[in-house]
């Protein structure tokens, strides 16, 4: 007879089940990017870059110019085009007036953005420059060059302070330090990045990358550097004599760009298999993916994130607008992330009427709900246990394993399987061990299983004792994983505290400068 | 009794008995229409309608009495009821009037406590008895009603163990006899007239007998014993070993209860598993042996009571359930309480519910009880864990449940928030934080719907307190982890919004979850195995020391069943260890108890501000609590031995007395706190100051219960409400004495019939009738008219409304309640400003302009300097702790 007046609860399985495709904040935030707005260039897109400052405009190089578009519109508003050969690298300085750029013809050249002048052309390079930075003082350009050189140049004299000649191949990836003018980085194809001190003129660090490097950044605390060639992307840390912190293994191509978003707490990297993904910095895990239609050579994404701009092989500049502006909320600039509990939601509960009697409809309890109410635990069990259930739903079978766990008739539920089932019940044993949502049931189920049978292990079947075998390899492998857990965790927690620095520094510069005669020299007729 | 100090203050307070009375320390009876069912409760006798379960009336003794121990209708009288209490006061009303007939003192031995009575008619009773000279054997006996006089006392030696005796009258051709078990293996039948005739039955196999019924009329007796068999038994009673016997055996664990139907065709019996069972007997041969159930009822089955229409089920969570006849229920005789004994042993849950004007507090196993303050009725038993109660089986009697160790309600009555936790010291812990969201549309139905579930919140370990912030966005839990997480609502993923952790904050070195509980450290070691063999539990044959048995029977108030249990594997570190919690009324900060160490904690950026700590503080803090109003820069703090206050401002302690803090609370709308004490004084004061505003010594006897939680309910202008709950569940309130007009119903002292001329007088006067009125049944209609008439008052233009003098206080007050949180800084500010530009002046102020008076910062603009001049003057001079004035106003 079933009684509605005191219904017999179902067992609840709700805090089993997977945390199935949580929308994460990221995830939301990465979405309201809206649909790419494509624009044709010639030639591949070498090098993007933003104007830091309003209304952001950035610089696409590619081919024999640099082109500066206006993000709103998508137009071009500024066309800088005084190359020969082809442009690499265009980079604007911290207040958006000035842009360099090396070039084929191995003359880096530093533009006047409003007016598109030539106004100081550094020659020295014997080989095409393909990356131009500013140093963090912005009176200093840094440029990486095919003639195996890092250079660094004056803007005032337009004269070459230092030269570094150590790398064996094309060197096409730097930065310049955050935290000191004095301090640059260089990423070769003949693997290795390079520390210098501009100060002594030496080479403070060198470490191996393992492929060619294609971009290198530096962490706004100026403390770890990152750096991406191959397929791999790895942190360093300075301080620690050039200790690798992470190697981010994501891509399975070649990764050509590196940028910080999100106010420096998110990485993005752009690579030739098609994808832009962003890690979190503090964990340096994936956190959203951005597919593209073509090989990515260059990204760039503005202040705020508003606008990412992707350049691809064939030529294709992708300009994604935010829909919204993002309100920053200023109070939880500075907190560190933690990462939130599995948070699973489920449907409201009926309540129980003190007064009333509920009459409602008849509702049909699961099979192994019925069996747990008729007291046949073994039953239950069994029918949680066949592979239907235990393989597509095995929050079900653990939530049973709990419940008869609970009402300490596990016991006897195990002792009256049938041989098949406890077979089955060793695979699940097996299987879900190593699921965070399980374990701890699934440990607690193994003892009551290892309690019972552990004098009894030889009358198993051979399959059984192969199973029970397994079992065993599978806990100590799974204690050498929780032990490598542990000690990744405590290396990761010192990179989070590492990377908590802000990095809002303001510059002076009302300097005007006038062209110089070398780049009133240099005239390119554009055709 | 009481000290009154402030002597400003007229009102006078007193303490009432509020709910949580236990209904099922007796047998309830059917009155003989069937239309009711009469419930001992204590020393009165409440009259419950049984198609409705509303209280219908009370009866009371004309003399104070110390409980009743039965209650019977004689059979060829039924117009009476006869009561008998435990000093052997037989009481005798008309059960039409409800008027005390007559009072007759049993002429029982000095110092006898009566444990059971029945009526053989309606001139004799049967009583059974312990205490004074019988304190190892029971006295049994018949008594007249008419004089008290011994009539008989019977020889047979029966062993006193006390509360397993039970008592039936039955028939044996034509002769009455009395059969009583005491919960060992024999049976005691003695005829009641023949005072030789008696005979002892050893039950089959020496199980014991722990229940026994006899049929009204027939000659038939049942037993039942622990092995879960009844026995039903038929022909000559005094020589059992011939007679007749049927057994039925469903339940495998001692059934408590059985009962007869009225005819004799039925058999109920009922336990420890919480499953009512109905056996057809033998005489209905056509359906012989049939039976029927009516399981999981929401406690241990006490007593059963049946007449032709409706049974009742006396079950241990302070509840009677109403079945029909086909095994339905229909209703339930609720009462507040009925807390399992796991649960008594946790911190009491007692959180008043502004909005529904009820109570909040701990029900039956893995469910919260709202009650009405106002109907005094237990609104909603609101399931929390949603899970099956777990079946005691042969080798666990008393399973552990999943029970529900923490609760909150934000303050504006949005969100609640529980916290459950099973820990068995085999199984890995579990531990579920729960958000419930306030059931707006669909009143009637359930108050709360679950919005949130978090599983292992705090890693499995028990969370000890929750804290909501004011405007409810934000909440905090600590926990046995030494942690304490902040979550917060947030709304932006979906529209109905979830929970989220925002941060897990930690004093310590942050890995006190993997030291303070040692399941998760240690090896597991197999626990022995339940046996098959039933026949090995000594319990079934012996009674022993910690007799399980005696424990069921006593189960409602039972204290040391599961003492240890809920702690179990778990090593405490008292250095860090987390107590009490709060968020200040802006939100802005955190005020947690690590050890002896109150932390300070800024809410946004997670970071510790501050920690305080004072040598009077140690060991451990218990309770914290931020100042309300224009005290929000003081905090209240309470350790095992004293009461402090810190000043925010200074950051020292501003005040501290020595007493023994039970509890402590604040009022949300006004500036008042109330701290109770191991000796039951109440004091309620306020921050600003030691003197308190109120004191009283000694409410209760703190030999009969402590209390251990206190609330504040809805004030009123000048008095408060506060609301206590004792460690037995029952719940008090303490609240201005009212006059007699304030009362439903005056009860008449005497009902008797003075002289002929008195009965020829009508008994009411149509002049003196009052208008019926429909009752409020549910606190929730009163809030529901009460908005829509602050609706239309505000809907209404200006010119319409009366003056704003003439508004009656306490609507003002429901406006004001109202108000929504201030959320910019400064106006807070400005209030600490207020307070620091001293109280004295202002004073002089309101004495001179009455009480409606601008406030003086309204018309005075702040001169920064000299607030600042006055606050550091201040400081310097304050003594940091004021013991003279503490210890002389306390009475220490």
């Amino acid at each position: 007879m079933a009684q509605v007046s005191f219904p017999f609860k179902k067992t609840n399985k709700a805090i089993f089940k997977k945390p199935a495709s949580v929308l994460t904040h990221d995830i939301i935030y990465w979405k309201k990017l809206g649909l790419p707005v494509l624009v044709k260039e010639f030639g591949a897109i070498d090098y993007l870059d933003f104007s830091p400052v309003e209304p952001y405009y950035f610089a696409a190089t590619c081919s024999v110019r640099v082109q500066v578009y206006d993000p709103v519109t998508k137009v071009v508003a500024k066309n800088i085009s005084k190359f020969v050969e082809a442009a690499y690298g265009g980079c604007f300085r911290a207040d958006g007036r000035l842009l360099v750029a090396g070039s084929e013809e191995a003359a880096v050249k530093l533009f006047d953005v409003q007016s598109k002048n030539v106004l100081r052309v550094f020659t020295g390079h014997t080989g095409p420059v393909h990356r131009t930075f500013f140093t963090k003082d912005q009176l200093k350009i840094i440029s990486y060059s095919d003639d195996k050189s890092v250079g660094l140049w004056d803007i005032s004299t337009e004269e070459r302070i230092a030269n570094f000649n150590e790398h064996t191949d094309y060197i096409r990836a730097g930065a310049a330090s955050p935290i000191s003018p004095d301090i640059i980085l260089s990423g070769s194809y003949d693997h290795t990045v390079k520390l210098y001190d501009c100060r002594s003129n030496e080479t403070i660090m060198t470490v191996n990358h393992g492929s060619p490097v294609e971009s290198t950044l530096f962490l706004p605390s100026g403390g770890i550097f990152i750096s991406a060639g191959g397929t791999e992307i790895k942190v360093w840390d300075i301080f620690n004599g050039g200790k690798l912190l992470s190697n981010i293994s994501q891509h399975h191509k070649t990764v050509t760009t590196l940028r910080l978003a999100s106010n420096n707490s998110r990485l993005m990297s752009a690579s030739l298999d098609r994808h832009v993904k962003i890690y979190d910095v503090s964990t340096f895990k994936v956190v959203h993916n951005i597919d593209f239609p073509n090989a990515i050579l260059s990204m760039a994404i503005s202040e705020h994130d508003d606008i990412l701009t992707v350049g691809m092989i064939d030529g294709i500049i992708s300009i994604r607008k935010r829909e919204e502006p993002v309100r920053q909320s200023e109070k939880r600039k500075n907190l560190l992330k933690f990462i939130p509990d599995h948070t699973s939601q489920t449907k409201a509960d009926t309540v129980e009427v003190a007064n009333e009697v509920k009459i409602n409809k008849k509702q049909k309890l699961p099979d192994c709900d019925v069996l747990i109410r008729k007291m046949q635990f073994s039953k239950a069990l069994t029918v949680v246990l066949r592979p239907y259930i235990s393989v597509k739903y095995p929050e079900k079978t653990t939530a049973v394993i709990q419940e008869l766990l609970r009402r300490e008739v596990l016991r006897v539920a195990i002792e009256n399987l049938e041989e098949k089932f406890i077979g089955l019940l060793l695979k699940f044993l097996i299987s879900k061990l190593g699921e965070t949502r399980f374990t701890r049931t699934i440990v607690d189920a193994t003892n009551v299983f290892i309690d019972i049978f552990e004098g009894k292990i030889n009358m198993f079947s051979p399959e059984n004792l192969y199973l029970y075998k397994c079992l065993f390899k599978r806990v100590e492998s799974e204690i050498k994983v929780c032990k490598s857990i542990a000690e990744l965790e405590g290396a990761i927690n010192l990179i989070m505290a590492g990377a908590q620095v802000s990095n809002t520094d303001v510059y002076e510069l009302n300097d005007t400068i006038a062209p110089s005669t070398k780049a009133q020299k240099d005239i390119v007729i554009d055709v | 009794m009481v000290v009154k100090v402030d002597t400003a203050n007229k009102l006078k307070y007193c303490l009432k008995r509020k709910a949580g009375r236990s209904i099922i320390e007796r047998r309830p009876i059917f009155s003989p229409d069937g239309e009711s069912v009469a419930v001992i409760v204590e020393d009165i006798v409440h009259v419950y309608n049984v198609q409705t379960c509303e209280l219908v009336r009370t009866l009371e003794s004309e003399t104070p009495i110390d409980g009743f121990v039965g209650i019977e209708f004689p059979q060829n009288e039924d117009y009476n009821l006869y009561g008998c209490s435990k000093s052997g006061l037989v009481t005798i009303w008309t059960w039409d009037k409800g008027a005390v007939l007559r009072d007759t003192h049993l002429q029982i031995p000095a110092n006898l406590i009566v444990l059971t009575f029945d009526l053989i008619n309606e001139n004799e009773c049967f009583i059974t008895g312990a205490g004074g000279s019988y304190s190892k054997n029971i006295h049994y006996a018949s008594y007249s009603i008419k004089t008290g006089e011994l009539l008989c006392e019977y020889g047979t030696r029966i062993w006193n163990t006390q509360p397993l005796i039970k008592v039936a009258l039955g028939w044996n051709n034509d002769d009455r006899f009395a059969a009583i078990c005491n919960g060992t293996k024999s049976l005691y039948i003695q005829s009641i007239y023949n005072q030789n005739t008696s005979a002892i039955f050893y039950n089959f196999s020496e199980y014991r007998i722990v229940s026994v019924a006899c049929h009204k009329s027939i000659n038939t007796l049942a037993v039942t014993d622990t092995l879960g068999r009844a026995t039903v038994i038929r022909g000559n009673l005094y020589d059992i070993r011939n007679a007749a016997k049927e057994v039925f055996h469903w339940h495998c664990l001692p059934p408590m209860a059985l009962c007869f139907s009225m005819q004799g065709n039925y058999l109920y019996s009922g336990g420890v598993e919480s499953v009512l069972v109905k056996w057809t007997l033998g005489s209905l041969a056509y359906k012989a042996a049939e039976k029927s159930f009516l399981p999981r009822l929401p406690g241990l089955v006490r007593y059963i009571t049946t007449n032709n229409t409706h049974i009742a089920i006396t079950l241990t969570n302070n509840s009677i359930v109403i079945a029909n006849a086909q095994m339905h229920a229909v209703g339930t005789i609720a009462e507040c309480g009925g807390v399992s004994p796991t649960a008594r042993t946790l911190e009491p849950v007692l959180i008043y519910q502004h909005k529904l004007g009820a109570l909040l507090m701990h029900g039956p196993t893995g469910h919260l009880q709202l009650y009405s303050t106002t109907s005094n009725k237990v609104l909603y038993n609101i399931d929390i864990t949603g899970q099956n109660r777990i079946q005691p089986e042969r080798w666990n009697l008393m399973p552990l449940q999943t029970e529900i160790t923490c609760a909150s309600l934000s303050p504006n009555g949005q969100w609640l928030v529980t916290s459950e936790y099973r820990n068995d010291g085999f199984m890995y812990p579990e531990e579920r934080l729960k958000f419930w969201t306030i059931n707006q549309n669909n009143k009637q139905k359930s108050p709360f719907l679950m919005n949130t579930c978090i599983n292992l919140s705090h890693g499995g370990c028990r969370v000890v307190a929750l804290a909501f912030s004011y405007d409810g966005k934000l909440c905090v839990s600590s926990g046995l982890d030494q942690k304490f997480r902040v979550w917060e609502f947030d709304c932006s993923n979906n529209k109905r919004g979830i929970w989220v952790c925002l941060t897990a904050c930690y004093y310590s070195s942050g890995v006190a979850q993997y030291l303070s509980q040692g399941i998760l450290n240690n090896f597991k070691i197999g626990h022995s195995e339940p046996s098959d063999d039933f026949t090995q539990f000594p319990y079934m044959k012996e009674m022993r020391k910690d007799d399980p048995v005696k424990k069921l029977a006593n189960f409602h108030n039972e204290y040391t069943i599961t003492d240890d249990r809920m702690s179990a594997g778990s090593c405490s570190n008292s250095e860090n260890e987390m107590s009490g919690l709060a968020m200040s009324r802006d939100g802005s900060l955190i005020a947690a108890w690590f050890g002896c160490k109150l932390t300070l904690w800024d809410t946004y950026l997670c970071t510790l501000r501050t920690s305080l700590s004072h040598p009077a503080l140690r060991p451990k803090g218990v309770d914290v609590k931020f100042g309300n109003n224009d005290a929000a820069h003081y905090l209240v703090c309470t350790t095992e031995s004293c009461l402090a206050v810190w000043s925010l401002l200074s950051l020292t302690v501003k005040w501290l007395v020595q007493l023994n803090p039970m509890a402590l609370c604040s009022d949300l709308l006004s500036n008042k706190m109330a701290v109770v004490t191991s000796n039951n004084d109440i004091h309620i004061f306020t921050p600003h100051s030691s003197k308190p505003l109120m004191s009283q010594q000694r409410v209760s006897d703190p030999n009969l219960g402590v209390f251990k939680k206190c609330a504040f309910g809805a004030s009123t202008k000048d008095g408060v409400t506060l609301y206590l709950l004792r460690n037995d569940v029952e719940v008090f309130s303490f609240e201005p004495e009212k006059t007699k007009e304030g009362r439903l119903e005056s009860i008449p002292h005497s009902n008797a019939p003075v002289s002929k001329f008195s009965t020829l007088l009508a008994e009411q006067q149509l002049s003196a009738v009052r208008r019926g009125a429909p009752v409020d049944t549910l606190a929730s209609d009163v809030d529901a008219t009460s908005s829509a008439a602050i609706s239309n008052i505000s809907m209404a233009p200006p010119y319409m409304t009366p003056p704003v003098s003439l508004l009656c206080t306490t609507f003002l007050q429901e406006l004001a309640g109202q108000e929504e949180p201030k959320d910019d800084e400064f106006t807070d500010l400005e209030e600490k400003m207020n307070v620091d530009q001293s109280s004295d002046e202002e004073d002089d102020v309101i004495k001179l302009n009455g009480p409606y008076a601008p406030r003086a910062t309204e018309l005075w603009t702040p001169n920064y300097e000299a607030v600042k001049a006055k606050k550091l003057n201040r400081i310097l001079e304050d003594p940091f702790i004021d013991l003279h004035a503490t210890s002389s106003l306390f009475g220490i």
